[in-house]
């Protein structure tokens, strides 16, 4: 090796005893010095160091194993870092937070539930994971349906689409006949054109052939009387069966049809289901009815001037000109002498307002005011005598009293089918009161407690009705809505054989003295009170009710006072 | 006789089969290795954190329980012995480098302790030039130390110091020569 090795070359070969390196060394005066430099320090280096002790080598020992024997390694186990768990903590977290939208969840599916011999299948398009959307296919039968919370509901048909939160629908040969809404809102599809939508408590129900404009369907507010009327059109023959169907549903749904006068009329078309649907039900000698209003009432709807009251007024309808209350309902009752196409109103007096006026809905002079079904109040006397009353003699008092249905007297009843006509004159022909399509005021607390309160009347949570009842008094004491809300509170409690309910009679008269249906509920509280056995307390009643009320209220209440004077 | 055949039985043990027991948490193993290296490895500690370190102690405890505690990381490309010192190095360094941070903070609030004289025994056995060598080596980096330690002291090949170490050779290499020619200056002061 001519060159001399670097300084690194050298440590290097002395580490590793490079021979070549070693050779140069031996040769090289310059490199053997840093040689032998190298190998002084690592000499001196190389002293010793002081032995560890004994003494310390058994303290380190003694440590050692503390810290390696099992239990220590229990008792010495390092707390967890705070920093550590929260990091943890947060990446759980962040995982659960990019992996929850993947997670595969339960199959949203809708509730369907079949209620009359159904024939369905149902399908949900799928999104991923998640439920997109459920299509119940109907062929036939009666069928409850309720969509699961956001994934949209879509009943199909042959003629119809529907899409809606829940309903019901009653089904035949593939073709939609009824649907009701129960809850949020629907939307019709029938061929071309836009929706029909239809909000919560109204009632579709396929019309057929037989109208004249050529529409084939009619909305209807279910709070009206869902039966035809007399008079019943082509289609009404065809038509009979599906009622009669839906009647049967075992569900204890019954159909305000029962009650009703009225039957769901395209406008200009006769109605199409004859009496005779019910059973026993004596025909309605009823003129053809004639529609009039294509869509349920709205808030603020008034009525026309005939007022026909055509169900429960929707809230803000106001009495037309003849006073007769606005009705949601599209069913309007065709009857000679104005008579309303609610359901019967307690007591038999059906052939007059029966539908209880929705919110707003004041009577005029006539007093044509809705009234609920028979079935809400009617069935029995307060003190459960039935069907003892003086039945009116027309057409439509005889369908509200039909059967032996016990009836104390109707608090939608206050006079006979012809001193309820409007003064002005009901022509049969004449229209009866529409109310706008749409209205898109909104609804006032009120006027959504009173609706709430004729839902549940509707569905006989009573308790509940007259709550939302008293709820409504409560928010509006001195509105329109106020009188009927006392009322129909009264009603319901009555009905619900509530002790309350002679409290509310009480009120009602004494803060509306002047109301029409006062003298109703002085007779309703003079049955009350007869049968606690207040005898004073109801003469008095039933002398008030007589004074004020018309031929019918003074005829039961006339049966009030023999029933006192028999003892 | 019974002492006879655990002798014999300490002595067929290797490191590797105690190394192993440690890994199922054989408490015994672990005294085995301890007896067997800790002479070696507390030279190591000496000799890169000084024969006057406080964390001699310590550091030789903390040497050990590594050791148990990693005994499964035990790759057996080198000799457990000095698998120990390459603990042993890191573990020192690390208290080198907790000393130089503490004197560091020291300094800057000027409240440097003095430090202790040396015993009277060493300076009487070292003589001066190991006093001069060693002392150059205390001055030394830690890591310039470690390699000169576990490569000129300790014997250990470049390669072997580098893997237990964790370093390249090259590096290993490199902090050798730096050290040594740093060591070769206080020798050439001296002329």
């Amino acid at each position: 090796m001519k060159r001399c090795p670097s300084f690194d070359d050298l440590s290097r070969a002395f580490s590793e005893g490079n021979a070549a390196t070693k050779r140069h060394v031996g040769g090289c005066p310059r490199c053997a010095a840093t040689w032998r430099d190298l190998g002084a320090v690592r000499d001196a280096a190389s002293a010793p160091v002081p032995p560890l002790s004994d003494a310390a080598a058994e303290r380190v020992a003694q440590a050692l194993w503390a810290r390696t024997s099992p239990s220590a390694a229990v008792r010495t186990a390092k707390p967890l870092d705070l920093r550590l768990v929260g990091a943890a903590v947060l990446t759980i977290v962040a995982l659960l937070l990019w992996w929850a939208p993947w997670y595969p969840r339960a199959p949203q599916a809708a509730r369907v539930t079949p209620i009359a011999d159904a024939d369905y299948e149902r399908s949900v398009r799928y999104d991923g994971e998640r439920a997109r959307q459920e299509i119940v296919r109907v062929r036939r039968g009666h069928l409850r349906l309720d969509a699961t919370e956001g994934v949209p509901l879509r009943l199909l048909t042959s003629d119809v689409r529907v899409e809606g939160t829940a309903f019901d629908v009653v089904v035949v040969d593939e073709r939609l006949v009824e649907l009701t809404v129960r809850a949020g809102s629907v939307a019709l599809w029938r061929g071309e054109g836009p929706p029909r939508l239809l909000q919560v408590g109204e009632r579709w129900t396929a019309g057929g052939a037989a109208n004249a404009d050529g529409r084939s369907a009619v909305t209807e507010g279910v709070p009206a009387t869902a039966e035809p009327t007399v008079g019943a059109g082509a289609a009404g023959a065809s038509a009979q069966p599906r009622m009669n169907e839906r009647d049967k549903t075992p569900d204890g749904f019954e159909p305000w049809s029962d009650r009703s006068s009225a039957a769901p009329v395209e406008p200009g078309a006769s109605a199409r289901w004859p009496r005779a649907a019910n059973p026993g039900e004596p025909p309605a000698p009823r003129a053809p009815a004639r529609w009039t209003g294509s869509e349920p009432s709205r808030p603020g709807a008034s009525a026309r001037r005939t007022g026909n009251t055509t169900g429960p007024a929707a809230p803000g309808a106001s009495a037309g000109r003849n006073g007769h209350a606005t009705a949601p309902a599209a069913r309007v009752s065709a009857g000679r002498n104005g008579n309303t196409t609610g359901p019967p109103a307690p007591g038999a007096f059906a052939g007059h307002a029966t539908e209880p006026s929705a919110p707003g809905a004041s009577a005029g002079r006539n007093g044509n005011t809705s009234a609920p079904s028979a079935r809400g109040v009617s069935d029995r006397t307060p003190d459960g005598r039935t069907g003892t009353h003086d039945a009116p003699t027309d057409a439509a008092t005889r369908r509200g009293a039909r059967g032996a249905e016990p009836a104390p007297p109707s608090p939608a009843a206050r006079d006979d089918a012809s001193a309820r006509a409007p003064k002005g004159g009901d022509d049969p022909s004449a229209e009866a009161p529409s109310a706008p399509a749409a209205d898109a005021r909104p609804r006032s607390d009120a006027e959504l407690a009173f609706e709430r309160g004729w839902s549940a009347f509707r569905a006989q949570d009573l308790d509940d009705a007259a709550r939302a009842f008293a709820k409504v008094e409560q928010i509006a004491p001195s509105s329109a809505l106020a009188e009927d809300a006392a009322y129909w509170r009264a009603i319901a409690l009555l009905r619900a054989k509530r002790e309350e309910a002679l409290q509310a009679l009480r009120a009602f008269v004494a803060r509306h003295p002047k109301a029409t249906r006062a003298p109703e509920v002085w007779v309703l509280l003079g049955w009350s009170e007869l049968a606690r056995s207040n005898v004073d307390a109801a003469r008095d009643a039933f002398v008030r009710g007589r004074a004020e009320g018309g031929p019918a209220v003074r005829a039961e209440a006339d049966r009030g006072l023999a029933a006192i004077d028999d003892g | 006789m019974s002492a006879k055949v655990i002798a014999l039985s300490e002595a067929t043990e290797s490191d590797e089969a105690l190394l192993a027991a440690c890994v199922r948490r054989e408490q015994a193993a672990l005294q085995k290795l301890f007896a067997r290296h800790r002479d070696a490895v507390h030279r190591v500690l000496a000799r890169v954190l000084g024969a006057a370190s406080p964390h001699l102690e310590d550091a030789l405890q903390l040497t050990f329980l590594t050791a148990w505690r990693r005994a499964d990381s035990y790759a057996g490309t080198a000799t457990v012995r000095s698998w120990l010192f390459g603990i042993a190095s890191n573990v020192a360094l690390n208290y080198a480098r907790s000393e130089q941070r503490r004197l560091r903070f020291l300094d800057r609030f000027a409240v440097r302790f003095r430090a202790e004289p040396p015993r009277i025994d060493d300076v009487v056995a070292e003589r001066e030039l190991v006093a001069r060598v060693l002392d150059r080596l205390a001055t030394l980096p830690a890591d310039l130390r470690v390699a000169f330690v576990l490569c000129d002291l300790e014997g250990l090949s470049g390669v072997e110091a580098a893997s237990v170490v964790g370093v390249r050779p090259g590096t290993m290499w490199s902090r050798l020569h730096h050290a040594r020619r740093r060591l070769r200056a206080a020798l050439e002061a001296e002329r």
